[in-house]
This record gives structure tokens, C-alpha cells and sequence, in this order.
């Protein structure tokens, strides 16, 4: 069987704080409004083989069909986030993929040269991983098979950016009228 | 006014090798067909204020909306492409968008902090310019405002990722045309 993941859906920074970078992205890209999900709640969560625990917030935007996600990592346990990009802020930090057989595409990706780095669920059981190649050819990969609430709520983000005001830089989904 | 330009709709990757890239694309990220742009011949192009001569080549391919561009510089003519990214390859360098009005968007960017960088004109007038603020972890900013056969060409290289085989990694863009 192919792989099963679709187009490239979202961008990842990594950010040292939330202020800043959606002040950058909202005033100067155009680029809004962000929800943030902060604390966010994961499990079975796993970096190099080994389970871990990593307290980290997002903050996601669209621009057109494609999400702007920020990163910022509360803690200093190893992850994706921080050791293995050498801490390094600012450049992009992955590209996201949305797929209906997770399973399968890691075989697939692991047939090709990928390692599968780090991953878990969403409490609805949503599964992601991050996969990368040992030659860092391009940008660390992540692949998302989500739960039917979980692409909703994606819907519910790419609306809000169709009909921003341009004013606000950060919403909350109850905000949000469909 | 408030600026023009609209969503993101590229990405783009500066690379030692056309073949590499587009096989990692390809092959592993699913992203096809790409369009080679070989010897892309501009005019007016500057850097930093002088004009510049720049030799390279561009290999696009579109996921969903997105645009994936991958650069390549034959010369070592200074440009965005190499010293002001310290020769980095791989890592994103730049964001584009397009717009109606480069010149109004420009000079907002300018006011908040912008630097316009490098640019210049297609042979049919398509103006494009690449911008960034002094900090480097803003990716660097791409506008263009394109002629309307510019933008069919980038309509064109669209739907052949739609109805790509996944087998044909490069498309001439004779064939879309």
C-alpha cells in the first residue's frame, strides 16, 4: 500500500514566547487571528523510544489553507522542540500531514530512511508522530491521524482567518461563529 | 491602506542539487510534480541596492495550495540565495505571497521594519521583491505581483500536483503548457 497522508498542511516555529512572534506574524505577515491551546493535554507521549512528559502550548493560525503553528515548550525535558534542533528558535521546525492510516505511512516513511522520533495521542485518541531522516534532508515531518472533533476544530480555525478583522491577534474558539 | 498581499502560498528551500531534493520531495514527502525552471532569465534584479547578475535555476512543485520552490544558484554572485543565509541549504528561506500592489505593500513593510533586499522584474513585467527584518528568525518575506501569464502558469503547475501519477518526478513545463 502507498502512503496514505495528504498535502502538506501546516508550518511549525519554534518560539520562545507567544508575544512577540504572533505580534510578527498577525501585524507584519497579515497572518491571523491564533488560537492557543495552552498546556497541552497528550498521552502516551514518547521522544527516542522512551516515554516522556513534555509541557509545552501551541498557537495556531491560517493563512489560505495552510496553518501557522508556534511552539513553545514550558519545560527543559528533551524533545523534537529543543535538543534535537540544537534549541535553535526561528526556522522552520516541520511540516504537518494529515493521513487515515498512521500506521502504514510510518512503515512506509521507515522503508525510506525515517526514524519515528516522537509522537502520541490526544485524549479523544487522535495519534501524531514526528519522523525525520538521518541526513536532514528537509524538514522534519509529522503525521496526524485525527479524531473527527480534531478536524473540526481545524475548520473552525481556518474560518476564523477567512473573516479576521485584522484587529485580533488572538481568539478563543467560543469566539468563533460559523 | 492596509497591505494587499495575500495568504502564504509558497515555501522555498535553496539546494546543492536538483536530483537530491526532488527525489527526498518525491519520493518521501509525496509532494509532485515538479516544474524545472532552468536559467531563469530576469531583468532589473538588485541586491542590497546594486544590481545584480544572479545565475539559477528553480524546481516548483504544489502541495494542496502551497508552492514548494526549491533554489539552486550557479554563481557566486552574492544574493539572498547564499551569503545572506550564510550558505545555509535546507532550511526554509523564504516565504511568498502575491499581491496587486507591491509598491503599496513594500513601503508598509518598510514602516515596520522591513528592508527591501532584493529583487526585480520578469521578462513580462511580473515585479518581484524579497524583504526581511533585521531579525533572523523571521523567515524572509517574498512579494510578487505577477502578469496574468504568470499566474496561469502557477494554475497550471497546481492542477498537474492534482492529477499527479507520483511516478514522474519532473515535469518539463512544455508539457503543462
Amino acid at each position: 500500500m502507498e502512503k496514505q497522508f495528504g498535502r502538506m498542511m501546516q508550518m511549525a516555529f519554534v518560539v520562545d514566547n507567544f508575544e512577540e512572534p504572533i505580534e510578527f506574524w498577525t501585524k507584519k505577515m497579515n497572518i491571523g487571528p491564533f488560537f492557543k491551546l495552552e498546556h497541552l493535554n497528550v498521552k502516551d507521549v514518547y521522544y527516542m523510544d522512551k516515554p516522556t512528559n513534555l509541557d509545552f502550548s501551541v498557537a495556531i493560525a491560517y493563512t489560505g489553507s495552510m496553518q501557522i503553528e508556534l511552539v513553545n515548550q514550558h519545560c527543559d525535558t528533551p524533545s523534537i522542540y529543543n535538543e534535537y534542533v540544537n534549541n535553535e528558535k526561528g526556522p522552520l521546525h516541520h511540516l504537518c500531514t494529515l493521513t487515515d492510516n498512521i500506521e502504514n505511512d510510518i512503515r512506509i516513511l521507515e522503508s525510506q530512511g525515517y526514524t519515528n522520533l516522537q509522537g502520541g495521542k490526544t485524549q479523544d485518541n487522535g495519534k501524531f508522530a514526528y519522523l525525520d531522516t538521518k541526513e536532514r534532508e528537509g524538514p522534519i515531518l509529522e503525521i496526524a491521524q485525527l479524531s473527527e472533533a480534531g478536524l473540526g476544530f481545524f475548520d473552525v480555525m481556518r474560518e476564523a482567518s477567512k473573516n479576521w478583522d485584522k484587529k485580533t491577534a488572538i481568539m478563543d474558539l467560543g469566539e468563533v461563529r460559523l | 491602506m492596509g497591505k494587499k498581499f495575500g495568504p502564504i502560498m509558497q515555501m522555498a528551500f535553496i539546494v546543492d542539487s536538483f536530483e537530491d531534493s526532488i527525489e527526498f520531495w518525491t519520493r518521501k514527502m509525496n509532494v509532485g510534480p515538479f516544474v524545472m525552471l532552468e536559467g531563469v532569465e530576469l531583468k532589473d534584479v538588485y541586491y542590497k541596492d546594486s544590481p545584480a547578475d544572479i545565475d539559477f535555476s528553480g524546481a516548483i512543485a504544489y502541495t494542496g495550495s502551497m508552492q514548494v520552490e526549491l533554489i539552486k544558484q550557479y554563481c557566486d554572485t552574492p544574493s539572498i540565495y547564499n551569503e545572506y543565509v550564510n550558505n545555509e541549504k535546507g532550511p526554509l528561506h523564504h516565504l511568498a505571497a502575491l499581491t496587486d500592489d507591491i509598491e503599496n505593500d513594500i513601503h508598509i513593510l518598510e514602516s515596520q521594519g522591513y528592508t527591501n533586499l532584493q529583487g526585480g522584474k520578469t521578462q513580462d513585467n511580473g515585479k518581484f521583491a524579497y524583504l526581511h527584518t533585521k531579525d533572523k528568525k523571521d523567515p524572509i518575506f517574498e512579494l510578487a505581483q505577477l502578469s496574468k501569464s504568470g499566474l496561469d502558469f502557477f494554475d497550471m503547475m497546481k492542477d498537474a500536483a492534482k492529477n499527479w501519477d507520483r511516478k514522474s518526478a519532473i515535469i518539463e513545463a512544455e508539457v503543462i503548457l
